[in-house]
């Protein structure tokens, strides 16, 4: 990929970097140069082709505003602590810093890089690169800021923390950099919304990358939508770090965007974890979404449920490809996972791969995954009451969604996603 | 209310009616009994208008309301518009859709149908935990998926709650006995037998002569081989109950 104006923006970052964000930046940028970008001959891409990033032209923005919109004020509630990043750029005039509950740190990334470095820099340096490495190497080279969210030991945050990552303003071919650092202390509780959202109709490369550490029995509800404009591409890569007895109800919402990777890794990392990594693509068109997602349970006593459902119209695809690794260590394991997905299109595509890794022995695991058009059974049971052929299909498909996203506890999550669905498949409205 | 004339009908090309005939007039029930395989559901399926099976001959007419209709020319919606009811022998489970939010659509759409006032959703909440109460069914199901996560006798006492809500002219009730412990069956039986009047018709299809101790049939009817072989009182249940079926298809 070619990236215009490339030196000038790194000696600009370079003057504005500590030293260990100066030696990050350079060995980041090492690797992504050594690296090159992964083609359909790599397995964990075999569906789908970056071909189109690989030989565009971009170029990378300085420039943050928000155009203002009414959209972006109808997708922010209120009741919600909002904290809000305009390409890639922590915007305080529009977020909610000044009155935080105790307990809850925000700032931006490089102002927690600046003031309490260990932690981030502890973490990361723990992280291994996924999949998507050549972009998580490009975002660690180039990231320009980013958020830096902390929960305080034993705190209890109330009202949802909904992070927005909104790109604004940019010319065709920009790339943005959202980035995000959570660290969740022992015992504490929250539910985050992550949002990757875009209310212009125009072409970039959003190129996201999200740490969390999650400490022991803390119990975090955390919720990734990606409603980028519809000729955007979207790669992220989200890791977790999960610790003893700790909680992580996850969610994947994904909506825009004409091409989306997600990597999402899940790393077990103490005894008696509870983990939930349910997901959701609603797409049409010619929009392609990617899931790949790893749990890696490395210790004993641990659940790990997964339920991603696909709902697809027109021409559009999906990859699913879900892997949980389960160690020798990790006896008494229970695990499911689980990838439905509904064509509504006829032309839609679906490549799923669920696949189960089990060195432990004393282990309950299962798998599965379906593609198909909705039942003729049930098609006839509603038909049956009374209900037209044209209905039935719409409550079934509304079913369909509402069982995944009746599995959101927080109500205002539930909420936005109900309403950017509804936005986009008016047939499921009732 | 419903004249069957020389049906003919099957699954994959395999005939499986063979020319029934059978007469139900409104404020009758009539019990249809048979072996398996003889083909009691394939008739259950046809008269609701499964899409799977295909009717090779034959003719059913429907008379509601004095209108007399063609039921095989109607699709299976407005069947069910026209009061025509199906208990299915196995309930289908239809995850994400909660039974009040099911039921108020098929509810409204029959009244939509036959001119009658659509209910709101808070007189629709009530009517249902009414018809719930009846079939003893636990309220929280209310706000259920339908079906799902049900047991075997709650699914079938809920085709029944269904049956009460949806008030048909016509019920056509498939082995709801079966699966179900006697308790359960004298809740649906008890259910039934209330939603018995002068201007509807229950025909019940099983396997074994008990449900009809508890609903009382004014015709039984012996389905074998694709055909009915014997029609009598509801004597005949009890006979056959005692000499089995194999004296009826020599």
């Amino acid at each position: 990929m070619n990236i215009e104006g490339l030196e000038l923006y790194q000696s600009k970052l370079e003057n504005t970097s500590g030293a260990w964000l100066k030696a990050f930046r350079q060995k980041s940028f090492d690797q992504w140069a050594q690296t090159g970008m992964p083609t359909t001959k790599d397995e964990e891409w075999r569906y789908t082709s970056l071909a189109d990033v690989a030989n565009g032209r971009f170029q990378i923005t300085t420039h943050h505003q928000l155009i203002e919109d009414k959209q972006f004020e109808d997708y922010r509630d209120k009741s919600d602590i909002n904290i809000v990043l305009v390409n890639g750029v922590l915007w305080g005039g529009l977020s909610d810093l000044k009155h935080l509950p105790p307990g809850l740190t925000v700032s931006s990334l490089n102002e927690a890089l600046a003031h309490t470095p260990a932690e981030i820099q502890d973490t990361i340096s723990k992280f291994s690169p996924n999949d998507t490495k050549a972009f998580l190497w490009m975002n660690q080279a180039l990231f320009l800021d980013g958020v830096f969210i902390q929960v305080a030991k034993n705190a209890v945050i109330g009202p949802l923390v909904h992070i927005i990552h909104v790109t604004s303003g940019v010319a065709p071919g920009t790339i943005v950099f959202p980035r995000s650092f959570i660290s969740v202390s022992e015992a504490a509780q929250v539910s985050i919304l992550e949002s990757h959202i875009c209310f212009e109709p125009v072409s970039y490369l959003s190129n996201a990358v999200t740490d969390m550490k999650i400490a022991s029995n803390a119990l975090v509800e955390y919720c990734k939508v990606q409603a980028e404009s519809h000729q955007a591409v979207h790669i992220g890569s989200t890791r977790i770090w999960q610790e003893k007895g700790s909680s992580l109800d996850s969610f994947s919402f994904d909506h825009g965007g004409k091409l989306t990777r997600n990597n999402l890794s899940v790393l077990i990392k103490g005894e008696g974890t509870h983990t939930i990594m349910n997901g959701l693509y609603g797409i049409d068109g010619n929009q392609q979404v990617d899931n790949h997602t790893l749990l890696d349970i490395q210790q004993p006593n641990c659940t790990g449920y997964q339920l991603y459902k696909g709902l697809l119209n027109g021409k559009s695809r999906a990859v699913f490809n879900g892997k949980i690794y389960v160690h020798s260590m990790a006896q008494k394991t229970n695990a499911y996972q689980l990838n439905k997905n509904l064509l509504l299109g006829s032309q839609a595509r679906v490549d799923t791969k669920p696949q189960l890794e089990i060195f432990a022995d004393d282990v309950k695991c299962t798998h599965g995954a379906t593609v198909g058009q909705l039942p003729q059974e049930e098609i006839f049971y509603l038909q049956s009451r009374g209900i037209t052929r044209q209905m039935a299909i719409q409550l079934l498909s509304k079913g369909f969604i509402d069982d995944i996203i009746n599995t959101i506890k927080s109500g205002s999550i539930r909420g936005k996603l109900s309403r950017l669905l509804l936005k986009k498949f008016p047939e499921v409205k009732l | 209310m419903l004249k069957i004339k020389d049906l003919h009908a099957g699954i994959e090309g395999k005939e499986i009616l063979k020319g029934i005939n059978l007469n139900i007039n409104a404020g009758e029930v009539h019990a249809i009994m048979g072996p398996n395989g003889s083909g009691k559901s394939t008739l259950s399926k046809v008269i609701a208008g499964h899409p799977q099976y295909e009717v090779t001959g034959g003719s059913i007419e429907y008379e509601v309301n004095f209108k007399k209709l063609n039921l095989l020319g109607m699709e299976p919606d407005l069947r069910a518009r026209e009061g025509v009811f199906l208990a299915f022998q196995y309930p289908v489970e239809i995850p994400g859709v909660s039974s009040s939010v099911f039921l108020r659509a098929a509810f409204n759409a029959i009244c939509r149908h036959q001119g009658a006032e659509e209910m709101d959703p808070i007189d629709f909440d009530k009517y249902l935990r009414e018809k719930m109460k009846l079939l003893e069914m636990d309220e929280n199901f209310i706000d259920r998926p339908v079906n799902v996560d049900f047991s075997g006798g709650e699914k079938k006492r809920n085709e029944i709650v269904q049956m009460a809500v949806l008030n048909p002219r016509l019920a056509v009730l498939d082995e709801t006995d079966s699966g179900l412990d006697i308790d359960s069956m004298k809740i649906v039986a008890e259910g039934v037998n209330k939603l018995r009047r002068k201007d509807n018709a229950v025909l019940l299809i099983t396997h074994y002569q008990r449900l009809l101790q508890f609903i009382q049939p004014d015709f039984v009817h012996i389905l074998y081989d694709g055909k009915i072989v014997k029609s009598e009182g509801k004597e005949l249940a009890l006979e056959v109950e005692s000499r089995g079926y194999d004296w009826l298809i020599k």
